[in-house]
């Protein structure tokens, strides 16, 4: 029940990603490996997926952005880092609303 | 009215049935025993879709590297081995880091192009990416067991790590992680989690078809597709033919080893006393399935589901956390069918392939030279009874 939920996770972050006009879910998340962060503009470029089928996905994440644990600010995120993102919808624009630490390579 | 048959006939009846059941080999192709009914009939049909032969016009690319899952799974049986040879790229950073490459269309270069996209960019396959540190050759590998594989729990896998290496056995496999954290079991590198997610993946960069899990196509070095290339809408198969492959996958199982008289029964106490089975575990057990031919088996898997450093003649691209020169220990099920060996076909021969281990493998590749020639005459001829 958890991988199906996982793949279905997947699956919507991917279909997110498509560079399309369908209806899109109030509540995303994407988890991935961050691939490029400047936190300074608050882009964030993440490495996500399905098998070797690897894509990027691109999060602004706005100043209120919170990066849990609470406190630690966005520039201590660096490349290889796993995150997961809580976002919206920003017409065509994925915005993080609260960033999780997963692991670190 | 029919006779019912006597009680004593009944029992041999069911004696014969056991024992029938308990010895009939497991030929390669073969599914799982165990399975339901419409398990089977799911195992069956999933094959049909694993054989079939897309064309432009029913999803196959604009980028590829085959028509068909059978194409290159495919000798003796679907779901064997293949002699297709992959190209692989990723980029491997000074701090450690590996980049897989997906801004740039992904580590898997697809070799084959749609006669629209050359038409309208003149290429016949992916430009390799350029910010590629090094390429790779990957071999198609049998998928026989590859359900028993994804069953196995986890926490399993973990547990077998010995990253510092603190028996000081010379042997310290490592778990590779996705990039979203998950363990790693699947692929030469270990990389990705799941079995349906290989077979969702593998659909879109193998064949260019996309599908429920996988909606969009491979970039093309990370440019968009043009416009008009691809005419046919995502996806390109629906969810019930993504898992009726997946069901054939799944079920598809590990052929039973061959007969063990003489010389390969001695060979099989050789593949444990010279090291061979510190990595190359000859079972392993899954956990609880909702299939219950998949529930908390054991399994000859001849696998640890580990990275192991291979040393650097062997080194080619990193993944995930493997480093260019560690390797998943590869299962030998169904070893006895392959012509070539090694993750990218380089070996023609068993000998030549245990040759060819470093690293931590180097321990057991010297005492398998060391070995006296009937001994090694022994261990090759158990390997080929898997």
């Amino acid at each position: 029940m958890k991988r199906i939920a996982t793949i279905l996770l997947l699956a919507l972050a991917s279909t997110l990603l498509a560079q399309d006009t369908q209806r899109q879910p109030a509540n995303p998340y994407v988890q991935g490996t961050i691939h490029a962060i400047q936190a300074r503009s608050g882009s964030l470029d993440l490495v996500t997926g399905v098998g070797m089928a690897l894509r990027v996905a691109h999060v602004t994440a706005p100043p209120t952005a919170r990066l849990a644990p609470a406190g630690v600010p966005l520039s201590a995120l660096k490349r290889g880092d796993i995150v997961r993102v809580q976002c919206h919808w920003s017409g065509k624009q994925l915005v993080a609303d609260r960033i999780d630490t997963v692991g670190v390579r | 009215m029919r006779r019912a048959p006597s009680t004593p006939a009944c029992l041999l009846l069911l004696l014969g049935l056991i024992a029938s059941g308990c010895t009939k080999p497991v030929h390669p192709g073969d599914p799982i025993s165990g399975l339901t009914r419409e398990q089977l009939d799911r195992f069956r049909r999933g094959r049909a879709v694993f054989d079939t032969v897309f064309t432009p016009e029913r999803g196959l690319g604009p980028l590829f590297n085959a028509a068909a899952c059978g194409e290159c799974h495919e000798n003796p049986v679907s779901g064997a081995f293949g002699d297709e040879i992959e190209v692989h790229a990723t980029a491997f950073h000074p701090d450690g880091n590996c980049d897989p490459l997906a801004a740039e269309g992904g580590p898997v270069i697809q070799q084959n192009a749609t006669p629209a996209l050359k038409a309208a960019l003149g290429i016949d396959k992916e430009p390799s990416p350029k910010d590629a540190t090094a390429l790779a050759h990957r071999s198609s590998p049998a998928i026989f067991g590859r359900g028993l594989l994804d069953a196995v729990p986890d926490s399993d896998i973990v547990s077998y790590a010995d990253p510092d290496d603190r028996n000081q056995d010379g042997i310290s496999g490592r778990v590779n992680r996705f990039v979203d954290g998950r363990v790693g079991r699947f692929g030469r590198k270990a990389f990705v989690p799941a079995l349906d997610e290989f077979n969702a993946g593998a659909f879109v960069i193998e064949m260019g078809v996309t599908n429920p899990a996988v909606p969009t196509e491979e970039s093309i070095g990370g440019d968009s597709i043009p416009q008009g290339v691809d005419p046919t809408p995502e996806p390109e198969i629906n969810q019930e033919a993504l898992d009726l492959t997946n069901d054939f996958v799944r079920f598809l199982a590990p052929p039973s080893p061959l007969r063990q008289n003489g010389a390969p029964g001695r060979g099989r106490r050789l593949f444990d006393r010279i090291g061979c089975a510190s990595c190359h575990f000859p079972t392993l057990r899954t956990g609880k399935n909702a299939v219950r031919a998949l529930d908390r088996k054991k399994f000859f898997a001849y696998t640890d589901l580990l990275l192991h450093d291979m040393g650097p003649d062997l080194a080619d691209i990193c993944l995930g956390l493997a480093t260019p020169s560690e390797f998943r220990t590869e299962p030998l099920v169904g070893v006895r069918l392959a012509k070539h060996f090694l993750h990218d076909g380089r070996a023609d021969s068993l000998e030549q392939a245990i040759e060819l281990h470093g690293g931590e493998g180097s321990g057991a590749r010297d005492r398998f030279k060391a070995l006296e020639p009937k001994d090694r005459k022994a261990l090759l001829a158990f390997l080929k009874t898997l």
